[in-house]
């Protein structure tokens, strides 16, 4: 009895993967004849940036994946290859006034949240006021405080924001001044719908509210099952407006901040088809992901994120601030000493030196202007010409890894072989106060967002960090102030670009910021299973980040 | 042995008092301002001193420690967890979805390695001085001496990516979350987990019947002409483990707080993972809440294998020890 | 005549391997035991006389063999069966014991096991051999407890070891040992780790029960005062050799051994005069390993001769049931049994 028990128990164990096996293979063989792209599933990385994901949250905050693209639709779309087309979404019409100041869209009339409910202009403002009040960080955030009433909507002074109506399905934006971003922020600003909220809603809460748990969108993906903090399935939308999703089902698998090896090893076991994040942001994950998968293949996307060096022109807390740092010459000597190659090798095929804010690869960069190179003699001279008298500088940086240390390790020899003696610290404590009340610091290394010419040279956010390094108001008017007024204002191309070459000069001349490196994104895909528009890995990383059209009607599985 | 119950029970309230002073403590000295990690570098440029006050106003940063310490235990008492600071979700949603993950692969690996240890300690008592007993052994020593996540790495390294037999990490294929879909995932972490756990144990269980084998009752219960199976598991063995389950006690908050480890190896996402996040994230009050649950974890099983020892162990029971 | 022998042990050679040396705790070892009475196994601790209880059913630890002779078991004069035939821990030699023949230890302490109530683990024994219900068993059991003299049985039946004294322990082991009624009693040591007055009462209880059921009992003991308190019969032991084998009158008033005759001027034996003064024997035990060519008492006998030192001393009957194993005696031999 007992050797027939353990037989029985050993036969069970020896079955049990069998049986998983089995039922398998039986599927795939039943279904082999069908189209892939109905019976597969892409696996989509969903990351949760910086946390944990036990809601979707993220979508409102920040995200960094496909998940809420496919689930959440926004007013308006750009065009992956002309970005200055505009592709209708939510909105299947709209009017900008002559002045460009006031916008009016109309959303489409049978547009309906997937709880049935429809999708109103009022939601939309609902959605605004959460951004503006919010507790989170947003992109969007600067960009509408051109939209009337929104400063004092933001400062609690008012309790709506003024310049934006209501009625039924059309929506009005007015705005102080006008905006040429207006389009490309409002195709990132993701809606929700106000009646799942309650009307007390506390927006210094919004992340906790119940709604994330299962929330209701009208993407062109419905959730369909999701168990946090492990998957999310999203199927089709078959009533969604838009041309028709190419791929039934896709499943976001959550890897959260810390999983990135993680998910590499589920991209080497075939278990993760698309991962696009930060997280991946190195060369050489992907080039590993892809050595030992080959089915796998990855694209070095063009960036609009750049690392920088912003100066403190204007005095420290303590009063051992360098006074060479008002001098330009001083300046321009620093940007020559620095490395800025060895920056870049860190990230071998991804980061490229930089000679303004502006990435080579840019239709924006300013051809005339030399790419970097690093010029000790030069530096020399321009110190001479400064008249420096040996005294130090110090350096701030924000990123606190064993890399960046090694890295302002070498800033420091690299001015030391000019003469300049520097000491570097790394600012954990309390980053906001070091950097804008003690400015206890001549240089910070920092990461700024180069597309926004407006946040680079910092003319929207009065007291923000470029206040700092811009120095006195007058400089900063001259210099980049009526420029940057026309490039927020225009929408024309050509002219923006000739904006674009008239900063990256003016901002060369005047030695500040000090731009160093750029960082492309990569993205890593399952190239024998995931077909899509090829237009993906020529766009920007734009195409990626919400701001365009994705073309999902292009998406493909193929069996493997 | 109600009232050895019940005083054990009392004894849990001062031991959660000083974790929480211990965890707040700890975390005070934890470098890094917690605000730094809300606002990704990129988007620095956004923030102006006004904004930052706020939120550090909002979030109760400027408070002294000791407040802070005795607003956020008597906020647990009421049942409010507080909200992350990283994505302002609560925590006590977060807890919700980890915390079953890590019972069950703790649980899982515990019961696994428990009875594996035992098995091949009471295997290697019998066979002593044998291959099997050698080879047990040397593994035994293998596993003691090896870190678990090297351990981890390997199996995700063999079986995960090059034999591609065993998802190589994760809780559950998309859309199947039932337990049986599950194991495939399971294996791996649970057998990690429980190595030096595993081989410990052998090494004590193996000692310990090697002693009792030697006790005169176990000579008197063959005298009675009772099976060899019978001497060994009902007299032997089970005199063996008495004193195996204070290893066992011991071993548990080690085994607990291997779920750190293990859970980030397997991306696994249990509580272990969350504190490892939570603490890259600065985000103390999820820190706080993740560790104090842990805490409490290793209190509570450790609790059970006390009563469990007890009721294994007449002189315990009746209160003679 | 060998009929009325219920165990017979003949030439028992056990053997230990303690590493790469080889020790020969039990030699040669022979004697009898007759139906009913009480053979008495005495000897210095360490002289083999466990080892030789422990060799008759098997109950040696794994370092320990049995190299050659017999353990002859007669339950019926129809019946003889040769133990040592019988694999260690085999069936047959398991459902003799604690059913035919069973065993006593010397440390009652430890012998009980400690996490088992002392009702459970008669009831193991019992139920073991025995096909009864358990409250057959159970009523069986409180009236064998109350026989042997514990208060009452029936709230002692669920008590644990821990919480019975030294000489009610060992009378739970006479109840183990007896529950079965089994026709041979071993008891090694009994009473050993007990105070003098319980030592009393469990060799009258063991007396007792010997007589209320017939049992043959092989006591093994260091104590001449006890040997001469209950046994019918004394086979000396030294270094792993029975050296004298005889009735109890036999050994005490007439011991030839010089060994047994030392012995005896050792202890105190009642009846002894006022001025007697007792003996040490002088010497000490050799090693257990020690190989001796002669006789191993030699080093230490007053009366040692050359012969000694060169052979091995061969049996001798040196009258009716009276055997010696020395030279001393060897003319006086009835037959030669070497």
């Amino acid at each position: 009895m007992k050797k027939l028990v353990t037989v029985l128990f050993l036969c069970s164990v020896l079955l049990i993967p069998n049986l998983f096996a089995g039922g398998a293979a039986e599927a795939g063989a039943v279904k082999a004849a069908e189209d892939f792209s109905e019976t597969g599933t892409l696996n989509v990385l969903w990351y949760a940036a910086g946390g944990t994901s036990g809601s979707f949250e993220c979508v409102y905050r920040d995200y960094q994946s496909q998940v809420p693209d496919l689930l959440y639709d926004t007013l308006i779309k750009l065009d992956m290859e002309d970005t200055s087309k505009i592709v209708p979404r939510m909105a299947d019409r709209w009017e900008v006034s002559a002045d460009g100041l006031v916008y009016t869209f109309y959303i489409r009339e049978n547009l309906n949240w997937t709880d049935g409910k429809p999708v109103t202009a009022d939601d939309v403002v609902f959605s605004l006021e959460a951004q503006l009040r919010g507790y989170g960080i947003q992109n969007e955030r600067g960009s509408f405080q051109f939209i009337k009433g929104a400063q004092e909507y933001f400062d609690k002074t008012a309790n709506s924001i003024s310049g934006v109506k209501a009625e039924g399905k059309k929506l009005t934006i007015t705005l102080t001044q006008p905006y040429g971003f207006m389009m490309r922020t409002l195709a990132t600003f993701v809606p929700y719908p106000r009646h799942l909220f309650p009307a007390d809603v506390d927006y210094t809460k919004f992340g906790s509210y119940d709604y994330w748990k299962a929330p209701v969108h009208c993407g062109p993906y419905v959730l369909e099952s999701v168990t946090f903090p492990d998957y999310c399935v999203l199927v089709r939308n078959d009533s969604w407006y838009g041309p028709r999703p190419g791929i039934k089902r896709v499943t976001g698998i959550s890897f959260d901040a810390g999983g990135t090896d993680a998910a590499v090893a589920a991209m080497i076991a075939g278990r993760l088809d698309l991962a696009h994040s930060n997280a991946f942001n190195d060369v050489n994950i992907a080039s590993n992901v892809v050595k030992q998968n080959p089915d796998y293949a990855y694209n070095a996307f063009f960036s609009p994120y750049y690392r920088l060096f912003t100066t403190n022109l204007t005095g420290s807390a303590d009063g051992k601030w360098n006074k060479f740092m008002a001098n330009a010459d001083f300046r321009k000597a620093i940007n020559l000493a620095i490395d800025k190659e060895a920056f870049a090798s860190y990230f071998p095929g991804q980061a490229v030196a930089l000679s303004t804010a502006v990435n080579p690869g840019d239709p924006l960069y300013d051809k005339s202007i030399p790419l970097f190179k690093r010029d000790v003699e030069a530096a020399k001279a321009l110190l001479k010409k400064a008249g420096y008298d040996g005294s130090p500088i110090r350096i701030a940086y924000y990123y606190n890894d064993q890399m960046h240390n090694d890295l302002m390790d070498l800033t420091v020899q690299n001015l030391a072989e000019i003469g300049i003696p520097a000491e570097s610290r790394v600012v954990i404590q309390d980053i906001y106060a070091a950097i804008y009340e003690q400015k206890n610091w001549d240089i910070c290394y920092a990461g700024a967002n180069q597309l926004s010419g407006v946040e680079n040279y910092g003319v929207v956010n009065p007291g923000t960090i470029y206040d700092v390094y811009l120095g006195n108001e007058a400089v900063r008017e001259e210099l980049f102030g009526k420029y940057l007024k026309e490039v927020s204002a225009t929408s024309d191309p050509a002219r923006l670009k000739e904006l674009a070459i008239l900063l990256q000069q003016n901002s060369l001349n005047y030695g500040s910021p000090i731009p160093v490196i750029s960082m492309n994104k990569m993205m890593i895909y399952n190239d024998a299973k995931w077909d899509f528009d090829p237009a993906w890995l020529k766009a920007s990383d734009l195409a990626i980040y919400r701001t365009c059209d994705l073309r999902l009607e292009t998406w493909k599985l193929n069996k493997k | 042995m109600l009232k050895y119950f019940f005083r054990r029970l009392l004894s849990f309230i001062p031991k959660i008092l000083i974790i929480t002073i211990l965890i707040f403590i700890g975390l005070e000295f934890v470098p890094g301002d917690p605000i730094s990690y809300l606002i990704p570098p990129e988007q620095m440029a956004f923030m102006t001193e006004e904004t930052i006050a706020n939120m550090r106003e909002n979030l109760g940063l400027n408070d002294p420690a000791y407040i802070r310490y005795f607003k956020w235990l008597g906020n647990i008492l009421k049942g409010d967890m507080g909200y992350s600071l990283i994505n302002g979700v609560k925590i006590s949603d977060i807890i919700w979805t980890r915390l079953p993950a890590t019972i069950e692969l703790t649980a899982l690996g515990f019961a696994v390695a428990t009875i594996l240890g035992l098995l091949f300690g009471f295997i290697s008592a019998l066979k002593r001085n044998t291959p099997i007993d050698y080879s047990l052994t040397a593994l035994g020593m293998v596993g003691v001496s090896i870190p678990e996540f090297f351990f981890g790495l390997s199996a995700i390294v063999v079986f995960g990516l090059t034999f591609r037999w065993l998802p190589p990490g994760g809780r559950m294929t998309p859309g199947q979350p039932g337990f049986f879909q599950r194991i495939p995932y399971l294996v791996m972490p649970v057998l990690v987990i429980g190595i030096s756990y595993t081989a410990t144990l052998m090494r004590y269980t193996r000692g310990s019947m090697l002693d009792t084998m030697n006790k005169d009752y176990v000579k008197a219960a063959r005298s009675k002409g009772l099976s060899e199976t019978r001497v060994n598991l009902v007299h032997s063995f089970r005199n063996a483990i008495i004193p195996v389950m204070i290893i066992i006690v011991n071993r548990i908050p080690i085994l607990i707080a291997g779920t750190v480890v293990i859970e980030s190896v397997f991306n696994y996402p249990g509580m272990g993972k969350l504190i490892l996040e939570s603490i890259s994230g600065s985000d103390m009050p999820v820190v706080m809440i993740a560790t104090f649950f842990i805490a409490l974890a290793v209190l509570i099983a450790s609790f059970l294998v006390d009563l469990l020892s007890a009721l294994l162990d007449p002189r315990i029971r009746f209160g003679k020890m | 005549m060998e009929k009325d022998y219920i165990l017979q042990v003949k030439n028992l050679e056990t053997r230990f391997k303690i590493g790469k040396k080889t020790v020969h705790a039990v030699n040669d070892v022979s004697f009898n035991l007759r139906r009913g009475t009480t053979l008495g196994v005495v000897g210095e601790s360490g002289c083999g006389k466990s080892v030789t209880a422990l060799s008759i059913m098997q109950l040696l630890p794994k370092a320990a063999h049995i190299e050659g002779g017999q353990v002859l078991y007669t339950p019926s004069p129809e019946q003889t069966l040769n133990l040592t035939d019988f694999k260690r821990n085999s069936k047959e030699l398991r459902s003799i014991r604690g059913k035919d023949i069973a065993m006593i230890f010397q440390d009652s302490l430890s012998s009980l096991d400690p996490v088992y109530s002392i009702g459970w683990q008669i009831m193991e024994n019992l139920r073991m051999h025995e096909k009864l219900s358990k409250k057959e068993a159970k009523e069986k059991i409180i009236r064998m407890l109350g026989e042997l003299g514990i208060p009452s049985p029936e709230d002692r039946f669920k008590s644990y070891p821990f919480e019975f004294s030294g000489g009610m322990k060992q009378r739970v082991m006479i109840a183990i040992g007896m529950i079965c009624n089994p026709n041979i009693l071993i008891a090694d040591e009994p009473t050993t780790a007990l105070d003098v007055t319980i030592q009393a009462q469990i060799l009258a209880l063991i007396k007792q029960m010997q007589q209320e059921h017939g049992t043959s009992v092989i006591l093994i003991t260091h104590n001449m005062g006890i040997v001469a308190e209950i046994c019918d019969e004394v086979a000396v032991m030294y270094m792993g050799r029975v050296v004298e084998f005889g009735s109890l009158l036999q050994i005490f008033e007439n011991p030839h051994h010089p060994y047994t005759k030392a012995l005896l001027k050792s202890v105190p034996v009642l009846g002894m005069g006022k001025d007697t003064e007792l003996e040490s024997i002088e010497g000490t035990t050799p090693d257990a390993s020690t190989v001796f060519k002669g006789c191993e008492f030699e080093p230490r006998c007053p009366f040692a001769m050359k012969k000694c030192t060169e052979e091995h001393p061969m049996v001798c009957e040196i009258e009716e049931g009276h055997e010696v194993r020395c030279w001393l005696y060897e003319e006086k031999c009835k037959d030669d049994r070497r």
